[in-house]
């Protein structure tokens, strides 16, 4: 009996010592004080992190359009935004190419986390997509000459605010313009490289081709990078073992989500 | 963010469990008495232990008297560990570190009196008073003003476009930059916002707010605390000044702390001060400030 009440003793001070260290180790935690001493509660654990699955196929796919190397020679992290995004076009924008630019938005698939809408006061914004007269010529290739986007990145990783700006005299006439805008505004979504060795029908292939769907391919990419929200932003080799882990379990969920620790 | 050291520094806080009448042996006597480390550190020589007036033992601790300093003294400043844990990763900003590696905690000993450029809209400079008075409401020791004449500034707010008050920050689309002496007093300091950048005054405001308040300390954020904060590094909207975030910039410009002093001389001080309290429950603890 007496070893039985040792062990549990032993068990809660275990307990104990593992809730301590817990909230010691959490981050973006709520806080509060009781009696003049704070108290942190809530917060995620740095080393978990939830996700889809994603077919091995598209694991190179999908680490290609995210995960550039930094200077000091690791890789960047997973960025999203983290506030619905307030999009204001400016009159100056043709009609026609506003009129397309919203269809393509609107019919955008419903993505958890990711909120966009059209806002009529620029005040209300935090996208802005408008012409400039300066020429837009900061890269060598012709893909990226005459339009660029720009993302207020607070110090988690997380997009508070965009900009969209474009030289119409760059750009050959409107149906450019407007393949342009679909472009990239989908990859200010993810602060998402553009590639030159996929096809046509990828929003992210400097070789895409005006079309009225959006293929599966960017699909996939879209989804499965805000299945990946997470307040911690996470890197390369972190996701290449999370999605190894899911690989290489029997999972009886496939299609949902993972809360997977490291 | 950078320092520009003008001053050596001579300047200490030290603890104490002694009530405030020990400080001297008499009440003519103007002598402030400090232990022999602390002279040491002001004097940079060994003291003068030759004439027993010139010092007194109590508890094993020789106190030396001193003349002409100025000296402060008043209660110290309790805070639960998990307070102070949060306090340091936010003050001790290590991006910036002293000569000697060391981080300081940095501090406006004076008030600061902002100029607003004309450029900046009205919606943000009256939203920038208002946060300032937020702010600074019940802190004794944080004076923030706005003035109309840049020469009786120390504080400039400005954007892209108007004249360049600080070549640190041309490259900078939003940045604040500071400039402290060598008691890491901050003297100056300057935000700077790109309007084409933030094109919206609510991002502008939201921005200027951010940078400002971590300039009161060159305060760091943290992922410590949710993005309600404005020490907290992520973003889901609008921030809020906490109540913690009061106590945090409370407890900065507190009397009861000592400042300037690098993380191992505050950690040591608030050990000292836990043993003292612990052993001497009935001594109120002070903190002595010498200039």
């Amino acid at each position: 009996m007496k070893l039985f009440l040792f062990a549990l003793l032993l068990l809660y001070a275990g307990s104990l010592n593992a809730q301590h260290h817990n909230s010691e180790n959490r981050l973006y935690q709520d806080y509060a004080f009781t009696d003049d001493s704070l108290v942190m509660s809530g917060g995620v654990n740095p080393k978990e992190f939830s996700l889809l699955n994603l077919k091995k196929e598209f694991h190179y796919d999908y680490y290609r359009h995210i995960f550039t190397r930094v200077s000091s020679g690791d890789y960047s992290k997973t960025k999203h935004w983290s506030v619905p995004i307030k999009i204001y076009l400016d009159s100056k924008i043709p009609k026609d190419v506003q009129d397309d630019f919203i269809q393509f938005v609107t019919f955008l698939p419903k993505i958890e986390k990711l909120t966009i809408s059209f806002v009529r006061n620029k005040k209300e914004s935090n996208f802005y997509i408008y012409p400039v007269t300066e020429k837009l010529d900061d890269f060598e290739l012709d893909f990226y000459k005459g339009i660029t986007f720009s993302l207020l990145t607070d110090e988690s990783n997380k997009f508070y605010g965009g900009r969209i700006l474009f030289n119409p005299n760059q750009l050959k006439d409107n149906t450019v313009l407007k393949t342009k805008l679909r472009q990239f505004f989908f990859a200010s979504l993810g602060n998402f490289c553009i590639r030159n060795e996929l096809g046509t029908d990828s929003l992210l292939s400097e070789n895409y081709q005006w079309s009225r769907t959006i293929s599966n391919y960017d699909y996939t990419i879209l989804r499965f990078h805000y299945g990946l929200y997470n307040k911690n932003a996470i890197g390369y080799p972190e996701l290449k073992k999370l999605l190894q882990k899911i690989q290489s379990t029997t999972f009886t969920n496939t299609s949902g989500k993972f809360t997977l620790t490291l | 963010m950078r320092n520009v050291f003008l001053f050596t520094a001579f300047f200490l806080c030290v603890t104490t469990a002694l009530a405030q009448h020990h400080g001297s042996k008499n009440s003519k006597d103007k002598r402030i008495f400090i232990s022999i480390d602390e002279y040491v550190s002001i004097f940079k020589k060994e003291p003068d232990l030759s004439d027993p007036k010139n010092y007194f033992i109590v508890h094993g601790d020789t106190l030396v008297g001193v003349e002409n300093l100025k000296a402060k003294v008043v209660p110290f400043e309790y805070k639960d560990a998990n307070f102070l844990e949060t306090y340091k990763k936010i003050a001790f900003n290590d991006n910036n570190k002293s000569k000697d590696g060391k981080t300081r905690l940095k501090y406006w000993k004076n008030g600061i009196k902002i100029y607003l450029s004309e450029s900046v809209p009205l919606s943000t400079q009256k939203a920038l008073k208002r946060f300032a008075d937020e702010i600074s409401r019940d802190i004794d020791s944080l004076h923030i003003s706005f003035k109309k004449n840049i020469n009786e500034a120390n504080y400039v707010i400005y954007l892209n476009g108007d004249f360049e008050y600080n070549t640190s920050l041309e490259n900078s689309d939003a940045d604040y930059y500071l400039n402290w002496n060598g008691k890491n007093q901050i003297t100056k300091g300057y935000i700077k916002i790109n309007p084409v950048v933030f094109f919206t005054e609510t991002l502008m405001t939201e921005k200027m707010k951010e940078l400002f308040i971590r300039s009161l300390g060159h305060f760091k954020g943290t992922d410590e605390l949710n993005c309600s904060s404005f020490y907290s590094i992520c973003t889901e909207g609008e921030k809020k000044f906490s109540i913690l975030d009061r106590e945090i910039l409370k407890y900065h410009y507190s009397y009861g702390i000592c400042k300037g002093v690098d993380e191992e001389t505050f950690d040591g001080l608030h050990e000292n001060a836990n043993k003292l309290r612990k052993n001497e429950p009935n001594i109120p603890h002070m903190i002595k400030h010498i200039e």
